[in-house]
């Protein structure tokens, strides 16, 4: 029998093979925020996309919880492209019970083909608020025309058309309300005096700088005799040289053209205005509250207040935005974490002609929903409308934490 | 040059994709049947160093879409020895080692904490430590084989590409949380029959089921351990002898029953359990004592349509005691989206020596040496079946060449054989 036990051991061997190099690996930026919107993107449904860069929202562990709130404000730009501002807040709960609540800020543009692009937002400030600021897309650019910066709360944000990111300007000359000049080069302030019971029409524009300066001499007006104009709510100029505005006073709307000798006046059923604005499609004033006011200002005179749409079973109550969409949800509990919903489904409704319009839209901005649970929660935040498009803003929370952050997509709506 | 910038067309190395194929690859099991395959035709273990290198150049495609040339490698480390022979007694022992791994060079470093945050590429492995034994030609042996194959030892997260881990949140789907599982370790034991080549293998270890515990209100999910028991079987049967007639070579079949990687099921919600799927191989080598060989193999998840349809041809130079074996083979793949072609080829040098230490058995090597080139190869015994892959390897063998898996598996063993039966009917 032979017996030749001839085992040598050659443990270096064994960490020899495993580490050899051969080709270098480039250098590799750690941050991995990308992650998220790596994997996600390939999963989006048609004409979804990312509407900013990853939302620096760093979360503990064990923080969890789905008490959401946001603004979407948007203005279709000239060209036919869409700005897109949300501004929110997400709140958690610690395991101590403890709750923490983070504020984003997040802006980008729908480009007429459909293709969604993020905007850096350059502020250097932490927000501490949901804003829902009032959007005015210029022949140049895009104004968010209420303080959503600085710190004395004057600054707003000027985004030239297509830069990659906003510029912070200064808008503490801009009191009251404000509203697009016809030929959108600019916008129309209105202020009281310079006599007794008047008041006046300012144009500004932003030059390169950029800053808010004065264009052209201001337009003062008088209202028709027996009539006061008491807390200005909305102004524009509806045909070059001719201004309008709404006055409110009590409940009672009044409007006032400058090329007219009589205001035309409307009592609003509503106590919790949020936003007067004009539809660009009709012309008409909208008037957003716990409902959508629509007031045919320039044609009939009647101010129409349709009722929101009845919701199917399970649906939670109208939410209704300062843009005028309303959303509704359906969901589940998630039973793997008892400060987690799962969204099933949601509602939205705008106001189509006469009266409010309800559909159905995905509770992801994925292809598929399970692609999408299985790389995080979504919940739809917000929609917009430009003309006939409709789109939906989702939040959309990785479920791998660390190095990923939050994402906000805006995806078409049915 | 490097192999990186060698290859015109980089392939593209997604992190699921690496971890599902090396998953499906790396199998100590199977080597253990090598190894007694060698046992039997020398008639001994040999003592025995062997390492096989291959190497694929390519892009690691990261979490966040940017891609790093480097290299991925599929490694195996043979070391061992005996004394005795198979028919009087037998003892032998050794280790065997199996990985794939990323390599390159940034983020190797030293551990400091700027270091820390670069990729480093990591490596899937299984390691086995083994005794054995052999009586009236029947061999068997136990080893304890140890896992390190959980998706994060590849350095890729939960969503399947490569980067760093980071850990999963609450509410997360229960297969996101349990993606990073580590197959549990196993005791492996192996039964040879040198007379009808069948095999059988068995591993014995720890049965884990999914469980979950609710803390603080919530549900976590992990792996946990059950109870012991059988984790899997393996059958194979390969004569070394010439049962059918001689022009059919020496034919081979075998039924793989395996698991389908737990993370692939990540994004399927309601699924609770990793789905099984079969592989059945037919083929044979040496076909008409010519060195020529044909497989196919099927695949019952694929309703056993053909993937894998192969010609090879191997021959054989001898110069007294230097050989040369040269070996190739062509393919057609279906991965399913279609048939695409692959090839292979493969030139081995090797020194044997002068006689054997048993007698009336096959004479060994005392090196060997061989280098190879794969492409698309659906070769999971020496490195992955990575689709388009240019793959390059290297294989230095102390001991007998036959120990170590071939870079490419064509044999070119019989006239030996025939020599050694006829020498044994003349006895």
């Amino acid at each position: 029998m032979h017996f030749a036990l001839r085992l040598s051991l050659v443990a270096g061997l064994l960490a020899a093979t495993a580490t050899g190099a051969c080709a270098s690996l480039e250098s590799y930026d750690p941050n991995q925020e990308g992650a998220a919107a790596y994997t996600l993107s390939s999963a989006l449904r048609p004409g979804a996309g990312f509407l900013c860069s990853d939302l620096e929202l760093h979360f503990v562990y064990y923080g969890f919880g789905d008490d959401l709130h946001a603004e979407v404000s948007s203005d279709r730009q000239t060209d036919g492209s869409l700005f897109v501002f949300v501004s929110g807040s997400h709140t958690i709960k610690l395991a101590t019970k403890e709750e923490k609540t983070a504020y984003f800020r997040c802006a980008g543009w729908v480009d007429a083909a459909g293709r969604s692009h993020g905007i850096e937002l350059t502020a250097e400030y932490n927000p501490t608020v949901v804003v829902a600021p009032r959007v005015l897309s210029f022949v140049n650019g895009t104004l968010v025309a209420d303080p959503v910066g600085g710190a004395d709360g004057t600054k707003g944000y000027w985004w030239p058309a297509g830069a990659p990111a906003v510029n912070e300007i200064d808008i503490s000359s801009l009191q009251g309300s404000v509203g697009l000049r016809a030929d959108r080069s600019g916008l129309v302030t209105v202020a009281y005096g310079p006599g007794d019971s008047q008041v006046s029409f300012r144009s500004w524009r932003v030059d390169a700088t950029p800053a808010l300066v004065v264009d052209g001499a201001d337009v003062p007006f008088t209202p028709p005799e027996g009539s006061i104009i008491a807390t200005v709510r909305f102004a524009d100029e509806v045909v070059p040289g001719v201004f309008a505005l709404v006055s409110e006073s009590a409940g009672t709307l009044q409007y006032f053209r400058t090329d007219r000798s009589n205001a035309v006046s409307a009592v609003v059923p509503d106590t919790g205005i949020m936003r007067y604005s004009r539809n660009p499609d009709t012309g008409h004033v909208q008037i957003v509250g716990t409902t959508v006011h629509d007031w045919d200002v320039d044609g009939t005179g009647t101010l129409v207040s349709p009722p929101l749409p009845p919701l199917s079973e399970g649906y939670v109550p109208w939410t209704v935005s300062a843009n005028g969409a309303a959303v509704s949800e359906l969901s589940q509990p998630n039973n793997l974490a008892e400060n987690l919903r799962i969204p099933l489904s949601y509602q939205v409704a705008f106001v189509e002609n006469d009266g409010f319009v309800g559909r159905e839209a995905p509770s992801t901005p994925c292809a598929n929903r399970n692609t999408c649970r299985a790389i995080g929660e979504h919940y739809l935040i917000g929609a917009l409308r430009s003309g006939p498009q409709r789109y939906g803003v989702y939040y959309s929370w990785p479920w791998l934490q660390e190095f990923v952050r939050p994402l906000i997509v805006i995806a078409p709506l049915p | 040059m490097s192999l990186a910038s060698a290859a015109q067309a980089q392939t593209a190395f997604h992190g699921q994709e690496i971890f599902d194929l090396s998953r499906r690859s790396i199998d100590l099991a199977e080597s253990q049947l090598r190894l007694h395959q060698a046992n039997e035709r020398f008639g001994t273990m040999y003592s025995h160093v062997a390492i096989t290198s291959r190497w694929a150049p390519g892009e690691f495609v990261m979490s966040d879409g940017t891609r790093l040339g480097g290299n991925l490698a599929r490694n195996q480390i043979l070391l061992g020895g005996g004394g005795g022979d198979t028919e009087e007694g037998l003892f032998f022992l050794g280790l065997q080692l199996d990985q794939v791994a990323g390599v390159g060079s940034p983020g190797q470093g030293e551990d400091t904490a700027e270091n820390s945050k670069l990729f480093r590429p990591g490596g899937v492995s299984q390691f086995m430590s083994y005794l054995g034994g052999s009586f009236h030609g029947v061999q068997a042996s136990a080893g304890m084989l140890r896992n390190e194959m959980s998706i994060s030892d590849l350095e890729v997260n939960g969503y399947g590409t490569f980067g760093r881990a980071g850990s999963v949140r609450p509410g997360a789907p229960a297969d996101l949380q349990t993606a990073d599982y580590n197959p549990p370790d196993s005791l492996l034991f192996t039964l040879y029959d040198n007379h009808t080549g069948a095999f059988l293998s068995l591993a014995y270890g720890s049965q884990e089921e999914r469980t979950a515990t609710e803390w603080m209100g919530q549900t976590s999910y992990r792996f946990e351990h059950k109870s012991m028991g059988i984790q899997n079987v393996r059958f194979n049967l390969q004569p070394l002898q010439y049962y059918l007639p001689e022009w059919l070579g020496l034919p081979f079949a075998s039924i793989a029953r395996y698991d389908r990687p737990l993370a692939e099921m990540a994004s399927q919600m309601d699924t609770d359990a990793a789905k099984r799927t079969t592989d059945i191989q037919i083929g044979a080598d040496d076909v008409l004592e010519a060195g020529l060989r044909w497989r196919v193999l099927l695949n019952k998840a694929d309703d056993f349509r053909v993937r894998v349809a192969e010609l090879g041809y191997v021959e054989e130079f001898r110069a007294k005691r230097f050989g040369v074996l040269f070996g190739a083979r062509a393919m057609t793949v279906n991965r399913g989206t279609g048939y695409e072609p692959s090839a292979e080829a493969f030139l081995k040098g090797s020194f044997m020596r002068a006689s054997a230490e048993v007698d009336r058995r096959a004479v060994p090597s005392w090196f060997g040496a061989a280098v190879s080139y794969s492409y698309n190869a659906p070769e999971s015994q020496t490195f992955i079946a990575l689709p388009k892959a240019h793959v390059i390897g290297l294989q230095l063998v102390y001991g007998p060449t036959e120990l170590a898996r071939p870079l490419v598996p064509l044999v070119r063993a019989v006239e030996s054989r025939k020599a050694r039966n006829r020498s044994s009917e003349d006895d």
